[in-house]
């Protein structure tokens, strides 16, 4: 992504706006990519994380041995709910952690920086 | 003035992408409750997240009709985007980004629930015809989430009925063994031999012990353990349930 923006830079007055910040520094990059991922992607993957936890082991046959062990109902759902959120969120951290990451190898620096 | 030529600092920035890394996990903590609700209703996990991708859909396109007025302020996904501001403010006016609301003055929006501020009712034509398409289509989208929804409960109780008939089909049932069955040959604990006929039983006293056999055949499809047995004197005819079962013998020890 980084390198299609460098190759292709935005039009300033363009419809993404987000798109030619990123454009401008390798610092808002994560933005545009929260942007893009977080209207779709990531919707899907953190619907997975959520809707998995209980009926994956539901459909797989394990909750049966899983509810056998020594723990709460609660317990459980509240721990797997924690999981899940948890993983949600550390989905949303990748993408920013990567696009910084890239952001900064690939694009320019900060024109406040270049002064 | 522009956020990056203002003399925005790295630091800044950085701060920014917390705020809004932040503000987008706790937004899709939304989609996550929603789908593990469902995923504690259904067996099937394909449903529950379709659930949550559909929940968050189907906000989109409710949020879209511009007619639906201040009831969009109350959709899940109303302000998921508002953390764009946070990036690109002091670039662009805040009319670009709200259509409908004035610009807000809040510097950091830590909570970008309270930046929104409620317009007020501008002239609005009710019976347009896009607005009836958009309605039409979120109404189409909840009933096909709905039907989703229905076809994953039902798909759930035929794999429970068919898991039933499964077990049914693994019980073992005994009954009596037929004439033309092939003649058994018995050893007992203290290495006494007998032979029981098909469709017969044996009993044969002993010196120091009466010896019973009986031949049965399993019909079913499972394994059947003989656990015990209880022997009655006289002759019964039908199905009258069993004795108790601590009057039985144990076969095994």
């Amino acid at each position: 992504m980084a390198v299609a923006i460098n190759l292709n830079p935005p039009d300033a007055r363009g419809e993404g706006r987000l798109l030619y910040l990123a454009s401008q520094t390798g610092l808002l990059l994560p933005g545009f990519a929260l942007r893009v991922t977080s209207a779709f992607m990531l919707v899907i993957v953190v619907a997975l994380f959520g809707g998995d936890a209980i009926a994956g082991e539901a459909s797989w046959g394990n909750l049966r041995y899983l509810l056998m062990r020594p723990v709460g109902r609660g317990r459980l759902v509240f721990s797997k709910f924690v999981v899940a959120v948890f993983c949600a969120w550390v989905a949303v951290l990748i993408v920013v952690v990567t696009a910084l990451v890239v952001g900064s190898i690939v694009s320019a620096p900060m024109p406040s920086d270049r002064r | 003035m522009s956020f990056l030529t203002a003399g925005s600092r790295t630091a800044t920035i950085l701060t920014h992408l917390l705020v809004s890394t932040a503000y987008v996990s706790w937004s899709l903590t939304g989609v996550v409750a929603f789908s593990f609700m469902v995923s504690c209703m259904t067996d099937a996990p394909f449903g529950a997240i379709f659930a949550g991708v559909g929940l968050y859909f189907t906000s989109l396109i409710l949020d879209a009709i511009s007619s639906l007025g201040n009831i969009r302020y109350v959709l899940p996904t109303h302000y998921f985007d508002r953390w764009i501001d946070l990036l690109t403010r002091g670039e662009w006016s805040a009319d670009m980004w709200r259509r409908r609301g004035p610009p807000t003055r809040v510097r950091v929006a830590l909570l970008p629930h309270r930046a929104v501020v409620v317009p007020p009712e501008g002239h609005q034509e009710l019976t347009d015809w896009t607005t009836v398409a958009e309605l039409a289509t979120a109404g189409g989208t909840l009933v096909l989430a709905g039907r989703h929804f229905g076809a994953t409960r039902s798909a759930n109780r035929a794999a429970r009925t068919a898991e039933r008939a499964f077990e049914a089909r693994l019980r073992p049932v005994l009954v009596q063994s037929r004439r033309e069955d092939p003649v058994e040959k018995i050893m007992w604990g203290d290495r006494h031999w007998s032979r029981v006929p098909g469709g017969q039983a044996w009993v044969e006293a002993g010196d120091d012990a009466i010896y019973l056999a009986m031949s049965v055949r399993n019909v079913g499809a499972g394994m059947a353990v003989l656990h015990g047995w209880h022997a009655v004197a006289e002759l019964h005819i039908g199905v009258d349930g069993h004795a108790p079962l601590e009057t039985f013998r144990s076969q095994v020890t």
